[in-house]
């Protein structure tokens, strides 16, 4: 053979063995969880949890860490006397695999309420988001099977040197002990609870006193992305099974700059027709999601407790109004 | 459209080399257009807007050389001087002039919302090198396809190399250029990925620590001495990997289409001198300041005293030339005085005969070297004066020195404890919260490579000086690289590009200027 071209095959086979090893480090490390996964996989635990033995005709409020620091289902079964549950999980996991896990735990006569983050419609499925990684790769290699291979490999490829060196920190420092990971508390609804404004740090403050516009608010969605099609196959089974899918606004932290962009109004509009036209239907105004930053805890996505009273309050009636309960304003 | 991006990396490079090689089939001249047309599709894709600029400045600037080309009349080299310098001067400086006026006078003038198109510094600081080489006659008129390859060539057209007409435009007059050449493909793909993991892996890992602290550093009264020294190394490091592994990326592009470009940076931390430091910092920079800033003012001829001055005005034009604001022009005379004083001291070592390669004048040289170019890097980075002044404060050791506990002896045993109650404290050495001690390893492994690595030009074995760029290509000198290199170049590859998988990619520092 040419020995120009074997220099060449020397190239090809240096990035191939790193792709072997590394593919092979990271099956050998499966269902091996980095402390983000750890953190994140806390959550998911209590949600399926108590989804797993709720009764039928119940509300889940199905979203991101909005809806987890957004709305208190405790209050809302109080007020309308039927079982919510508290589903709100990670913006950063995709829509297909929040399905993924909870759609099993749906059944008839339950009312899902969606108040998906807005960049939860745009996710591209061929770039996963860390989190998801991190949490599939830890818990869930099972999910990878639903993936073509070339997914399948940039899931892989998706996998941070950071999150593995961490990964094997955790797996060979036997004195290290998961425990220590910070956890949120969540009671038997799904709702945070550690959420007080007296609680919130000063780094949180100066962190929400920057003005920070959500890029899919001020760039506009079309509705072909991605998180369009995977919800109208949702809407579709969920229709089969007599599930009621009702869409909302997730949390907004408002700043006047927003009106400088159309896609600030259009937006929602487009959020709120598509689920009109496709699914049960829509509850709460645009204008109702917005809240100034005094109202959020530690990022601009969750709220602190008297955001959640306020937003929760909101969802109550205009549930009531949907559900056609006798309405006391 | 980034070289360490997915889009570049596995679209438009594969794309623009299977279009480029099948053209080179078909004809020379087809060639050339194919590359024009790729470079100018990469550059829209950063702001289609501006596509229109970096063509009517092509145009302009061909038919100005041809005046000066056939007239040689001074006045048409001036025409070109001023508006190359007009259209940098409105799109660079034009707020920068009117922030310093309002500043300093009474008017209120507004300043105007202007992107700086990019790579506007380096393309059109080669086309007015151009006119000054055919004015001087020391360059002859290129054909219009030569010349918008030579100034839109993508792999150097956003920061530089600033690639010299004599350099390039015999290679394109040259039909075995675009001939599919394995030896400088293969080369050229590995310097490829030795630029990528420089940047990807190296350069965006510290940028992490040097990018926190000077963004802490604004609402930070006090900064201390540790993390001073930590922060300012981190940028220094930073700068160097980002800039280094851009030029490596893009003189590896060169190769891939056949194409010698010269090289940029020749390990400028193992300088001994700042005069050695500017011969091996930014290569192509300080060519083109020393042939057309400094020698035109007169250099070494008239005396000591005229070639300081012509050194410092210089500098300060370089500073200049990285950024509109004045961090940049008192960074540009900071290196001014060094080289002044470099200069100063080597005539006096001369004099003395003190022996340049004594092992610690090298080890002397170099920290002397690293410490005065790190303490200007502040300014360079700095938004503004109060934050280079609070950095630099610290690294002087104004707001005294925090060490770490473990180096505190009893009170009466060191002579240095007397000293310290007010200067000296043995607090820890990290006690602003910005850096702790697990942030050290990367910064010293960073500087293990800076240090006693091989630099990637000597890796590879590429001598991109000017003679060695003529010799090796007319006479196809080109060394294949060995397996074993070849082997790492991949592993370098896979590593960098598995990085870019899991990150958003960053942009180069240069792509700034």
């Amino acid at each position: 053979m040419n020995t120009k071209f074997q220099t060449f095959l020397y190239f090809i086979a240096g990035s191939a063995l790193g792709f072997l090893i590394w593919s092979y480090t990271l099956f050998s490390t499966e269902k091996n969880p980095c402390s983000e996964a750890v953190f994140n996989q806390h959550i998911i635990e209590s949600k399926i949890s108590i989804l797993k033995q709720a009764k039928k005709n119940k509300i889940v409020v199905l979203s991101g860490s909005n809806a987890l620091f957004g709305f208190n289902a405790r209050t809302i079964e109080k007020e309308l006397k039927i079982q919510t549950i508290n589903c709100g999980i990670h913006a950063g996991f995709n829509l297909d695999f929040l399905l993924w896990l909870t759609n099993n735990y749906f059944t008839e006569g339950d009312i899902v309420i969606m108040p998906l983050e807005y960049n939860i419609y745009k996710q591209n499925g061929s770039k996963p988001s860390r989190s998801m990684v991190n949490i599939v790769h830890g818990y869930y290699p099972k999910y990878k099977e639903k993936l073509s291979f070339i997914e399948r490999m940039k899931f892989n490829l998706t996998y941070s040197y950071k999150d593995f060196a961490d990964l094997l920190y955790i797996k060979y420092n036997p004195a290290f002990d998961q425990k220590f990971i910070k956890k949120w508390f969540i009671n038997n609804h799904g709702d945070i609870v550690n959420n007080r404004k007296s609680q919130q740090s000063d780094q949180h403050k100066l962190m929400l006193s920057k003005v920070n516009l959500n890029k899919v608010l001020t760039n506009g969605l079309d509705k072909s992305c991605q998180g369009f099609t995977r919800l109208k196959k949702f809407f579709h089974q969920a229709n089969s099974k007599g599930v009621k899918v009702v869409g909302a606004y997730p949390n907004l932290c408002y700043w006047v700059d927003y009106e400088n962009y159309p896609s600030f109004h259009e937006t929602p509009k487009k959020i709120k027709s598509f689920f009109e036209e496709h699914a049960f239907g829509f509850v709460g105004k645009f204008k109702d999601s917005h809240f100034t930053n005094d109202y959020f805890f530690d990022t601009e996505n969750h709220l602190n407790h008297e955001g959640v009273k306020i937003r929760t309050d909101n969802l109550i009636l205009n549930l009531k109004a949907l559900l056609k309960f006798d309405v006391k304003i | 459209m980034l070289f360490n991006s997915l889009d570049f990396i596995c679209w438009f490079l594969p794309a623009s080399l299977i279009l480029f090689f099948i053209s080179a089939k078909i004809s020379f001249n087809f060639a050339k257009l194919t590359l024009i047309a790729s470079s100018l599709f990469f550059y829209s894709w950063w702001n289609p807007a501006y596509l229109y600029l970096i063509i009517l400045s092509i145009l302009t600037n061909f038919i100005l050389a041809n005046y000066i080309s056939k007239s040689k009349n001074r006045l048409f080299l001036y025409v070109s001087i001023f508006i190359n310098l007009g259209i940098l001067g409105y799109y660079k400086y034009y707020n920068f002039f009117i922030d310093t006026i309002n500043e300093t006078s009474a008017f209120n003038i507004d300043t105007l919302k202007i992107i700086l198109p990019l790579g506007i510094s380096f393309f059109t600081f080669q086309q007015i090198a151009y006119h000054v080489d055919l004015y001087r006659n020391k360059s002859k008129k290129s054909s219009i396809i030569d010349f918008s390859l030579f100034v839109s060539f993508f792999p150097q057209l956003i920061a530089g190399p600033i690639v010299h007409n004599s350099e390039i435009l015999p290679q394109l007059c040259n039909k075995t250029t675009f001939t599919f050449n394995s030896s400088k493909f293969i080369s050229g793909l590995c310097l490829f990925s030795i630029g990528l993991f420089k940047k990807v892996i190296i350069a965006d890992s510290i940028a992490i620590y040097s990018n926190c602290f000077f963004d802490s550093v604004i609402n930070t009264n006090k900064i201390m001495f540790a993390e001073s020294w930590f922060g300012t190394t981190a940028f220094a490091l930073q700068i160097y990997f980002d800039f280094s592994g851009y030029s490596d990326m893009a003189i590896g592009l060169g190769l891939m289409f056949g194409i010698l470009l010269p090289i940029n940076f020749n390990s400028p931390y193992k300088a001994i001198t700042i005069i050695e430091f500017w011969k091996r910092w930014h290569i192509t920079l300080s060519r083109f300041l020393r042939d057309y800033i400094y020698i035109p003012l007169g250099g070494n001829r008239h005396g000591s005293l005229k070639k300081y001055l012509n050194l410092f005005i210089t500098m300060i034009l370089g500073g200049v030339w990285h950024g509109a604001s004045w961090t940049f022009v008192l960074w540009g005379g900071i290196h001014g005085l060094y080289l002044i004083i470099s200069h100063y001291v080597r005539s006096q070592t001369k004099r003395f005969n003190v022996k340049k390669s004594d092992y610690h004048n090298i080890i002397l040289g170099r920290m002397s070297v690293y410490l005065m170019v790190t303490i200007a890097w502040v300014f360079f980075r700095a938004e503004n004066f109060d934050i280079a002044q609070k950095i630099v404060q610290g690294m002087l050791g104004f707001n005294g020195i925090d060490l770490p506990r473990f180096l505190s002896l009893p009170s009466d045993v060191l002579l240095l404890n007397i000293v310290s109650e007010n200067m000296i404290r043995f607090n820890g050495a990290f006690t602003m919260g910005i850096f702790n001690y697990q942030n050290i390893p990367i910064l010293f492994i960073s500087l293990i490579i800076t240090y006693l690595f091989p630099n990637s030009n000597l890796w590879i074995e590429y001598k991109g000086e000017k003679k060695a760029i003529s010799n090796l290509y007319h006479s196809a000198q080109f060394k294949s690289l060995n397996k074993r290199k070849c082997f790492w170049g991949g592993i370098l590859f896979f590593i960098s590009i598995k990085s870019l998988f899991d990150d958003t990619s960053s942009e180069f520092l240069y792509y700034n200027f």
